[in-house]
C-alpha cells in the first residue's frame, strides 16, 4: 500500500485532464465574466468598451429573458413528468414476462436515445409535413389535426411530444433496470399475505426503486430545461417567441442580435439559478464515491 | 407454488403471454416510427414520398443516396468525412486524457473525490453558456472551423461520461496482480500499459464507441465553432433542410447515411448505458 502512493507519476498520468479542464471550462468561465461587463459586438471582439453591470441590469429588466426561463421551465416541468409516466409504465409492462425476443426489443427500444436531437427533429419535421408525411396522414384519418401539428397553435404541443419521443426511452431503460434489482421474494412474500398488484406496486415497488426514480427526474428536468438543438432546428424559438428556451434566447443574444456582452451576462445569471439544483447533484455524486 | 396447470388456465396463460408481446411490439414500433418513416421515404422514389395514403413496401430505389453523394451545391462527403475523423479523434483523446487519470485517481486518490465530483457534474451544466467565451477562445487559438477544435470541444463534453465509466472499471480490477507487479519493481506506467489496460479493454471500447456516438451527434458546439470547412454531417443534414426545401428524398437518405453509427453501435454499448446516462448512480 505504501509503495502505490510513491512517485509523480500519479500527478503525469492526472495532468491532462486537469489541463483539459483548465483550458475548456476554468478559462472560459473567467473569461464570460469579463466579456459580460463589456459593451462588445461579435463582429468586431477588439472594439468593446466597459460598462459595469449593465448588461445585468438589461438581462434583469428584459421581459424576454423571463418568458424564455418560464418557457424552459413548464416545459422541462411537463416533458418530464410525461416521459417519467409513460417510462416507468413501459418499464412495468416488460417487466411483467420473461420471454424470448425480449432483450431485442429492449435494445430496439433504446434507439431514440442514441439518435442526434437535431436529426430527430428533422425526421418529425418530414413525418409531421402535411403534403408527404406519413403520421400527419394517418393521424389526420384518425380524426387529429395531424396535419397542422407544425403550424402555431399546435407547436409546443408538438415539441413535448417530440422530446417524449425521444426521452421516454431514456427514463424506461433506466427504471427497468431499477426494476431488476428488486428481489422477487418480496412480491412472493406480499402475495402470500394477501396484497394486490397495486398494494404491491405503492408500498413495495416504488419505495424500494425511489432513488432511482429520483435520480431520472433530476437529470430529466435538467436536460430538458436547457434543450436546444431540437428547437432550434423545428422552429428556431419561433414564430416569434413563442418556443424561446432559455439556450436559444442566449444563442439568438449572441450570434443574432450579436450582443455578446449580454448574452454572457444571460448565461452567468443560467449558471447562478442552476446552482442550486447542480450543487445538490454534486453532494450527491460524492456520496455516491465514497460508498 | 402449484405446479399443475388445468387446460383452462394454460390457455389464459398463453393469451396474456399474446398479449404480451402484441402490446411490446406495438410499444416498440410506435418509438421507432421516426426512424423507420425516415429510411423508408429514403428508399422510395420523388412519385411514391408524394403519393397519399403512403405507400410501403415499394420497390427500393437508391436515386436519392446517390443524388446527396453527387450533389455538387453541398459537399455531403466532406461533411462525412469531418465528422469520422473528428469522432475518431475525439475518442481516442478522451481515452488518453481518462483512462490514466482514472487510474491515479482510484489508486493513488489523487484530486480527491472533489475534482472527480467537479468533472462528472459537468456534464449537467448547459452547454449554451460557454459558447460566447469558447467562441472567442477558439478565435484566439485559430481553431474556428477546424476539426481539431471540435477533437477538443468534443473531447471535453465526453470526459464526464468517460471518466465515470473509466473509474468504475478501474475501481472493479483486482489490486493483487498490480501489487505484485509493483514488488518485481515494474513502474507505475508499466503497470497501467501492461497489466490495467488490457484487462480493460472492453470497458475501453464502451467509452470509445459512446464518445465516438456523442461527438458524431454533437449540434451546437459543431454549428457555432465551423463555418464551411469543418461541417459535420448532423449540422450538414440541418442545413439540408432549408437549402433543399421539399426535396423530402434526398433529406431523408442524407439523414439515414448520418444514423448508421447510431444503427450500428447502439447494441454494442447497451450494457454500459445505465450506468453512463445516470451519473454511476445506478450499476448493473
Amino acid at each position: 500500500m505504501i509503495a502505490y502512493s510513491r512517485g509523480p507519476a500519479r500527478y503525469f498520468q492526472i495532468l491532462p485532464l486537469v489541463l483539459l479542464i483548465l483550458l475548456l471550462t476554468i478559462f472560459p468561465t473567467f473569461f464570460a465574466y469579463l466579456i459580460s461587463t463589456y459593451q462588445v459586438r461579435l463582429s468586431a471582439l477588439d472594439e468593446g468598451t466597459f460598462v459595469g453591470l449593465s448588461n445585468f441590469a438589461k438581462t434583469l429588466s428584459d421581459r424576454e429573458f423571463y418568458e424564455a426561463l418560464w418557457f424552459s421551465l413548464r416545459f422541462a416541468v411537463v416533458t418530464t413528468g410525461l416521459e417519467m409516466l409513460v417510462g416507468f409504465g413501459i418499464a412495468l409492462w416488460f417487466n411483467r414476462k420473461a420471454l424470448p425476443g425480449k432483450r431485442i426489443m429492449i435494445s430496439l427500444m433504446l434507439l431514440p436515445i442514441m439518435v442526434s436531437p437535431a436529426l430527430l427533429g428533422i425526421m418529425f419535421r418530414l413525418m409531421l409535413n402535411s403534403f408527404v408525411g406519413p403520421v400527419a396522414y394517418y393521424l389526420k384519418q384518425a380524426g387529429f389535426p395531424g396535419d397542422k401539428l407544425l403550424t402555431p397553435n399546435y407547436l409546443v404541443f408538438t415539441l413535448i411530444l417530440i422530446d417524449i419521443a425521444q426521452w421516454t426511452p431514456f427514463v424506461f431503460l433506466i427504471l427497468y433496470s431499477a426494476l431488476q434489482t428488486v428481489p422477487k421474494e418480496l412480491y412472493e412474500a406480499a402475495s402470500v399475505d394477501g396484497a394486490t398488484s397495486l398494494q404491491k406496486l405503492r408500498s413495495l415497488t416504488i419505495p424500494l426503486i425511489m432513488p432511482f426514480i429520483l435520480i431520472t427526474l433530476v437529470i430529466r428536468v435538467i436536460d430538458s430545461f436547457k434543450i436546444f438543438d431540437m428547437i432550434h432546428v423545428l422552429t428556431g424559438g419561433g414564430p416569434g417567441t413563442l418556443t424561446t428556451t432559455i439556450s436559444i434566447y442566449i444563442y439568438k443574444m449572441a450570434f443574432n442580435a450579436g450582443d455578446i456582452g449580454r448574452a454572457s451576462a444571460a448565461s452567468l445569471i443560467l449558471l447562478l439559478v442552476l446552482s442550486i439544483p447542480l450543487g445538490l447533484i454534486l453532494t450527491r455524486i460524492m456520496r455516491q464515491e465514497a460508498r | 407454488m402449484q405446479r399443475t396447470s388445468s387446460t383452462p388456465r394454460r390457455v389464459t396463460r398463453f393469451a396474456d403471454n399474446l398479449l404480451w408481446y402484441v402490446v411490446s411490439i406495438g410499444i416498440v414500433v410506435l418509438f421507432l416510427v421516426p426512424i423507420l418513416g425516415t429510411i423508408s421515404t429514403s428508399l422510395k422514389s420523388t412519385r411514391d414520398i408524394n403519393t397519399m395514403p403512403p405507400q410501403w413496401l415499394t420497390q427500393p430505389v437508391l436515386t436519392h443516396y446517390a443524388a446527396v453523394l453527387n450533389e455538387t451545391g453541398f459537399n455531403f462527403k466532406n461533411f462525412f468525412a469531418t465528422s469520422l475523423i473528428v469522432a475518431f479523434g475525439a475518442s481516442a483523446l478522451v481515452v488518453l486524457i481518462n483512462l490514466p487519470a482514472a487510474y491515479s485517481m482510484v489508486r493513488y486518490g489523487t484530486g480527491g473525490r472533489r475534482l472527480f465530483a467537479f468533472v462528472v457534474s459537468l456534464r449537467l451544466l448547459p452547454p449554451i453558456v460557454f459558447i460566447v467565451p469558447m467562441f472567442i477562445l477558439f478565435q484566439l487559438l485559430g481553431l474556428l472551423d477546424s476539426p481539431q477544435g471540435l477533437v477538443l470541444i468534443n473531447s471535453l463534453l465526453n470526459t464526464p461520461l468517460a471518466l465515470l465509466l473509466f473509474v468504475g472499471f478501474v475501481q472493479d480490477l483486482p489490486r493483487e496482480v498490480e501489487e505484485s507487479a509493483m514488488i518485481d519493481g515494474a513502474s507505475s506506467w508499466q503497470i497501467l500499459r501492461r497489466i490495467v489496460l488490457p484487462l480493460l479493454l472492453p470497458g475501453l471500447a464502451a467509452v470509445l464507441v459512446l464518445t465516438f456516438l456523442w461527438t458524431w451527434n454533437e449540434f451546437l458546439f459543431s454549428l457555432i465553432l465551423t463555418l464551411n470547412k469543418a461541417t459535420t454531417v448532423t449540422v450538414g443534414a440541418s442545413f439540408f433542410v432549408t437549402a433543399w426545401g421539399v426535396r423530402w428524398g434526398e433529406i431523408s437518405a442524407a439523414i439515414t447515411m448520418s444514423l448508421l453509427p447510431t444503427l450500428l453501435f447502439t447494441f454494442f454499448i447497451q450494457r454500459y448505458l445505465v450506468s453512463g446516462l445516470t451519473l454511476g448512480a445506478l450499476k448493473e
